[in-house]
């Protein structure tokens, strides 16, 4: 009786264990030592298939960024072309941009690492695990590979397309060095670059609407075309006229009833860059000077200053709408769009804030100038051209030649065509036979937009995911909108500045500092600009603008232009 | 009783009576045991994680492998020598104190009213009315705070502009900020919180009411000496609990709510943590996981104290 009883308690007890139990190594992570065949890898591909980088399929796998807009990498067109010409198999381990470095860390964590982590690589987290050696360089000639033997460099050995590209700095025309921007301190390339040279999205673009600038010059109004506004004065003088006139002719006029609305912009972001540029800066962080004598902290500068004091006329002027600061979505600045209100605003494109039916009528204007600078005109490159966080490989993963491979083609013109629009004559036509432009092959059956149809073939709308967004190819889109976009967007092309060289790197250790300090000290700036703007506080009053700078430094924005400016004069002496 | 080793038939039968009684228990005890079990996994394993509070974590070395912090207290200096650390920790504590007065009291309030409604279906049509905003989720609710109090189209200047007022964004302003949060949050969840409360009353014996009516007591003395002690008890213990979790104010309503006009106000340990975790280049794993550590210990304070004061006073306590 007694064994009787026990039996059935026992078997509860062990089933509720494997209950409890069991699922918890259902999620432990798997382990490697899968058959590693160092012989299926072609390094020439073969003679039928130049692509082809395995004889019988491998499966790499890969970490990458996603956003709502991307559907499942494996459904990606880019991707399944990709495997159909190299005979790789792709398993994707997806991590949401939204708690993408809480998945990456937990993935370093864990030790349960992909063969790739593609886009979205920090140059932080390069720099603080390159002690550790936890990731393969590209460049290493002495670079072996447990299970594979002697590698050497991954670049001069399997990546010739990119080889090439490195040598000739992507025949681009610009300041930075591709070579000097991958390469870290002890002069190795951790990273294959992200490349983007296509001007529409270097920078912000500020629209304004010439149409209604031609009303009020026909009524008599004294004010310059959209080509002609050079100087902050200019800019006023136009937003005044929009103000006072009824340029959208929806007979809504005077002090209290007039409806358009001179600028509109989400939280004043990039309009805080434009009218900066205007006196000598295009950010409200540390920045390096026009001279590149040093990097400074532009909020305390005199030349903010003057910003804060045009800022104050905008507001006190009611050129700008009074919910800037509560516009936190383009959706929310696009409705004042929609309704045909907004004079001049800052957007990726038109036709983005104020739709199809008024987007011809917008044309981009600047940089400007001021009075307090009179320099050469400048603009905020918010995206360097190179960038080292296109894609790394983990040390530990045998498959580091396959990774290279795959890497290469996709810097090819094939792979930026895969990235960009699709596979040649199944989603985009050139045109002529000299290829000078192509046209996008939309399904008729397709009843969203263009740029949702282009999600389903490659990763980059959304998130800018990319290795290489190449303007040979993308600027040639046969497009009237597009085609003016571009044209539109490489008025700023000359006087484009990144506020920090995008070669110069800090220590891990700087890197942290400077987090702490800037999450601070952004709040603080962000706040008392609202306060100048606004009229609590007064830029030209001498008390109100020493009281700001001491705060300033109380949250110790000396130290943080210092850790800057060490880890400049280390770049600039390297 | 023992005697020489051996067990005598009283010994026997009580032990056999154990035996019986472990038996049955064992049952109970495997009902327990998932609960136990997602205690263990899930609250207490995953405290080991506090350790990267006092290490310079980075997730290549990972949680254990990971090197000690030069100073031990390096992270939790850093957070407390921050210039904005006084001003976290004090919007932190206005938020919470401000709602804690308004969500213990109102709530009691409403179940009070709803309690004083006879005809059954007029009381339960009020209670679903007053608890379904709870089911709004935050986003959409602080959407249609932004909506409403828009300058020039929203519901509130729209009826402001026709008494005559002034247009004012109350979104962007620093002296509203925290009665819209509170009160938004009342609206949300006034009647959600009411229903512990009307079911607290509903438990209340029909006959000292009945007494107290014979006694010639009227609606608000039956209110005052019957409902309102019956209630107390409960109403302490939310009021510990809400005490306890004074610092965890909850992230998403406030980060979502902050505009740059209303940083001063609304900056709190929770959206400052989102910040400095999320919204940088490198994740601040040790410096957060010291800043929660600061704060589940405050919190763990604040618990004990308010228990005690409410055992002192009230004699009502957690435990």
């Amino acid at each position: 009786m007694k064994t009787g009883k026990r039996k059935p308690f026992r078997a509860a007890l062990a089933a509720i264990s494997a209950m409890l139990i069991l699922p918890a190594f259902a999620f432990l992570p798997g382990c490697g030592g899968k058959n590693y065949d160092s012989n299926n890898f072609l390094p020439n591909g073969t003679e039928g298939n130049p692509y082809q980088i395995v004889r019988d399929p491998v499966t790499l796998k890969i970490f990458v960024p996603v956003t709502p807009t991307n559907p499942p990498f494996g459904n990606l067109k880019m991707f399944k072309k990709l495997s159909e010409m190299t005979n790789l198999k792709f398993e994707f381990i997806e991590a949401d941009l939204g708690a993408y470095q809480n998945m990456r860390a937990a993935a370093w964590d864990s030790g349960d690492l992909p063969d790739l982590f593609l886009y979205n690589n920090g140059i932080e987290e390069q720099v603080s695990f390159q002690p550790f050696g936890a990731h393969t360089p590209f460049n290493d000639p002495n670079l072996q590979v447990e299970g594979v033997g002697d590698v050497g460099s991954l670049i001069d050995n399997y990546m010739p397309v990119y080889k090439k590209l490195l040598d000739e700095n992507f025949n681009i025309t610009t300041d930075e060095d591709a070579k000097k921007i991958a390469t870290l301190p002890d002069g190795k390339m951790y990273s294959a670059l992200s490349v983007n040279d296509v001007p529409r999205d270097l920078s912000f673009k500020m629209f304004i609407n010439q149409k209604w600038i031609d009303a009020l010059q026909a009524e008599g109004w004294d004010i310059k075309d959209a080509d002609g506004i050079k100087t902050t004065d200019d800019y006023l003088a136009v937003l005044r006229a929009f103000r006072d006139g009824d340029p959208n002719h929806n007979g809504r006029t005077g002090k209290d009833n007039n409806d358009e609305i001179g600028v509109g912009a989400m939280s004043v972001n990039y309009l805080r860059n434009f009218i900066l540029g205007a006196y000598g800066y295009v950010s409200a962080g540390v920045e390096v000077e026009n001279d590149g004598s040093a990097m400074t902290f532009v909020p305390t500068t005199d030349a903010y200053r003057q910003y804060l004091k045009f800022m104050r006329s905008l507001f006190g002027e009611k050129l700008i709408h009074s919910d800037v600061y509560s516009i936190s979505t383009d959706a929310q600045l696009a409705q004042k769009g929609m309704e045909y209100r907004l004079g001049s605003f800052c957007s990726a494109a038109a036709y983005l804030t104020v739709g199809y039916e008024y987007e011809s009528e917008y044309v981009t204007f600047g940089p400007l100038t001021s009075e307090y600078y009179a320099g050469d005109p400048i603009q905020w490159r918010t995206s360097p051209v190179f960038q080292p966080t296109g894609a790394v490989i983990p040390s530990g993963t045998k498959k580091v030649r396959e990774a290279a491979r795959l890497l290469d083609i996709m810097y090819s013109d094939v792979g930026c065509q895969l990235l960009a629009y699709g596979e040649e004559g199944v989603d985009f036509v050139w045109d002529d036979a000299e290829k000078t432009s192509w046209t996008f092959q939309v399904p008729p059956t397709w009843t969203g937009n263009q740029e949702a149809y282009r999600a389903t073939l490659t990763p980059h709308p959304g998130s800018g995911s990319g290795l290489y967004w190449k303007y040979g190819f993308v600027g040639k889109m046969n497009d009237p909108i597009i085609t003016a976009l571009n044209r539109m967007s490489e008025r700023y092309q000359p006087y484009l500045k990144t506020p920090v060289p995008p070669a110069m790197k800090m220590t891990s250790a700087e890197y942290d500092e400077v987090i702490l300090l800037r999450t601070d000290i952004e709040q603080q700036v962000k706040y008392w600009e609202t306060e100048f703007a606004k009229g609590s506080q007064d830029a030209a009053d001498d008390k109100d603008w020493s009281d700001f700078t001491a705060l300033m430094k109380q949250y110790r924005c000396e130290r943080f232009a210092e850790i800057y400016n060490g880890a400049y004069a280390r770049y600039k002496n390297a | 009783m023992r005697k020489n080793g051996g067990i005598s038939a009283e010994d026997a039968a009580g032990n056999v009576r154990k035996k019986k009684r472990g038996i049955k228990n064992v049952s109970l005890l495997l009902i327990m045991l998932p609960t136990v079990a997602y205690i263990v996994i899930f609250h207490y394993l995953p405290m080991g994680g506090l350790i990267i509070a006092f290490k310079d974590y980075n997730s290549f070395e990972g949680m254990f492998g990971s090197p000690w912090a030069g100073d031990p207290l390096k992270h939790f200096k850093n957070f407390v020598t921050l210039p904005s650390f006084w001003p976290i920790i004090r919007n932190t504590l206005v938020l919470s104190v401000y709602s804690i007065a308004v969500y213990t009291v109102l709530p009691i309030v409403l179940a009070l009213f709803i309690n004083e409604v006879k005809p059954k279906g007029y009381k339960k049509t009020i209670q679903t009315i007053s608890y379904a905003p709870y089911f709004i989720s935050t986003v959409v609710a602080v959407g249609m705070l932004f909506t409403f109090s828009n300058q020039e189209s929203g519901i509130f200047n729209t009826v402001k502009a026709f008494f005559g007022g002034e247009r004012t964004n109350v979104m962007e302003s620093k002296g509203w900020f925290s009665t819209i949060y509170v009160m938004s949050g009342l609206w949300q969840g006034w009647g959600w919180w009411a229903i512990i409360y009307v079911g607290t009353l509903s438990t209340v014996d029909p006959n000292l009411h009945e007494a107290a009516v014979l006694d010639g007591a009227g609606r608000l003395r039956r209110i005052w000496s019957i409902n309102i002690p019956a209630i107390v008890p409960m109403a302490l213990i939310m009021l510990i609990l809400a005490i306890g979790n004074m610092l965890n104010l909850g992230f998403e309503k406030i980060f979502l709510m902050q505009t740059d006009p209303t940083i001063p106000v609304s900056e709190v340990l929770s959206t400052y943590v989102y910040r400095v975790t999320f919204m940088t280049t490198k994740a601040q794993y040790s410096y957060a996981a010291a800043i929660g550590l600061f704060n589940s210990v405050v919190s763990m304070v604040l618990l004990i104290g308010a228990n005690f004061a409410s055992k002192l006073f009230g004699g009502t306590s957690l435990w």
